[in-house]
């Protein structure tokens, strides 16, 4: 067990891991060329086995190649014009050739040290903007999987609210925080009356080059959610998702009619041209309607007012109607006839 | 006399170990099961042998490398990391030249088949 153990960590030394900026950027049969005529000073053999042990030492496995190679988006292209422009020259050299592996030593690490300065020299990644979508010139460039690591943010975005009136335009942006490559195809979807982000819900409504998305005249059939989906080279970038959420007429109108009449409610209140702000519910509207009414003590006098004028009213008519009466008895004649 | 050197011969061609020199093997650097490589010899320091690398990935073979290993690493199998990936490799070793070209049936069966008619033809021719 214990010499097993022993043999594992021999063995992990030993290992080449193969995974670095020569292996991404050479292709092999280059780097066989290169290492066709090394030789292996110690046994006097030509061994072509040790000469990729020596670039995996001096390429792939340092942390310095690997960090010069970390540049942004679509930089990989210059980053291999720089490793050719190092290697290429070697290999033309070395080519059919036999030469020892101290000269191979010296040359690859001279080629790896310029690889670094000049691989420097190129942009870095400007950073992921979140909270979603597939950024290209935030990705940075991985030497050791070969690939760019991508922002790992979704593509699907939060979906944003919108509110309109019925009959009234409303608008939508497929807006993004990044910056978008040149050819993107922009493709509208719409689920109606939902609040989804479920891909199987959508109908396709559009596709082209269009970012705005625009209802002139908003219907009920129109509230649901809006997706917004923009393709670069056949890719899905991003994914944006408006929910529209459309208020009948029939509401619209009450709530105008109510702020009508609560206008009309308030003391010396003019009925403006055109209210500015009709309310949308009922309840504050009755609050008003209770705030526009008089103070207690106002009332109160009010209804004694009316009560006194009631009273003396009555009064008068009785004393009217007595004085009638005795008019009557006081002249028998006329009540006869 | 004619059958010693026909034995010495059959010995040289199926067990190079035995002679002082080194094997010669077909080298292709780690990559993807199934790209070729243009075919490149290398001279095996001593005690090394010619090796096909195979690396399993979920059961599946998804690299392969050939060139010159030791006894004792044929033997063993272990994970390494392979652009991001762990994959495990294990190796399958031979001692005499060339038999780790890809198709290493038909070239063991092609120099036993050699070495068998030497053994019969060369005494017959002889006599």
């Amino acid at each position: 067990m214990g010499k097993f153990a022993i043999w594992a960590v021999l063995l992990s030394a030993l290992v080449v891991c193969s995974s670095g900026c020569f292996q991404c950027l050479v292709n092999v049969d280059d780097s066989l060329r290169l290492c066709w005529g090394h030789v292996l000073t110690k046994y006097d053999i030509r061994n072509v086995d040790s000469c990729f042990s020596t670039i995996d030492r001096i390429f792939n496995r340092k942390e310095r190649v690997i960090q010069a190679g970390r540049v942004g988006g679509g930089y990989d292209k210059q980053l291999r014009d720089i490793m050719y422009a190092e290697i290429m020259p070697l290999v033309e050299e070395f080519d059919n050739k036999l030469n020892a592996d101290s000269v191979y030593e010296d040359r690859l690490q001279t080629a790896a040290d310029n690889f670094v300065a000049e691989a420097y020299k190129l942009p870095r990644a400007t950073g992921c903007i979140p909270p979603c979508g597939f950024q290209v010139s935030g990705s940075v460039y991985n030497c050791v999987t070969c690939l760019y690591d991508s922002c790992e943010y979704p593509l699907d975005c939060p979906t944003r609210d919108l509110v309109v009136q019925e009959n009234n335009s409303t608008e939508m942006r497929c807006d993004v925080q990044f910056s978008l490559p040149r050819d993107i195809e922009i493709i509208w979807r719409f689920a109606p009356e939902v609040r989804t982000q479920q891909v199987e819900q959508f109908g396709l409504v559009t596709v082209g080059e269009d970012q705005l998305y625009s209802i002139p005249s908003a219907r009920l059939h129109h509230m649901g959610t809006y997706q917004c989906e923009i393709f670069s080279q056949q890719y899905s970038i991003i994914r944006t998702y408006h929910h529209l959420t459309v208020i009948p007429q029939v509401l619209v109108a009450q709530a105008k009619l109510q702020g009508i009449f609560n206008m009309a409610l308030l003391p010396g209140g003019q009925i403006p041209a055109q209210p500015a702000v009709p309310p949308h519910d009922l309840g504050p509207t009755r609050s008003s309607w209770l705030l526009s009414l008089p103070s207690p003590p106002l009332l109160a006098a009010c209804l004694t007012a009316l009560l006194l004028l009631l009273f003396l009213s009555l009064g008068f008519v009785i004393w009217w109607m007595k004085i009638i009466r005795n008019q009557a008895s006081m002249d028998p004649v006329t009540s006869i006839h | 006399m004619y059958r010693a050197v026909c034995v010495v011969l059959c010995a040289c061609l199926l067990l190079p170990a035995l002679r002082c020199e080194n094997l010669l093997c077909y080298y292709c650097p780690l990559q993807s099961n199934g790209k070729v490589c243009r075919p490149v010899l290398s001279e095996c320091p001593p005690q090394e042998l010619c090796s096909t690398a195979r690396g399993r990935y979920g059961g599946r073979v998804v690299l392969s490398a050939r060139g010159c290993l030791s006894k004792q690493e044929c033997r063993l199998e272990h994970v390494i990391s392979y652009k991001g990936t762990n994959i495990t490799m294990s190796y399958s070793c031979c001692d005499w030249h060339y038999c780790n070209s890809g198709s290493r049936i038909t070239v063991h069966s092609a120099l036993f088949a050699l070495a068998v008619a030497t053994t019969i033809i060369l005494p017959a021719w002889a006599r």
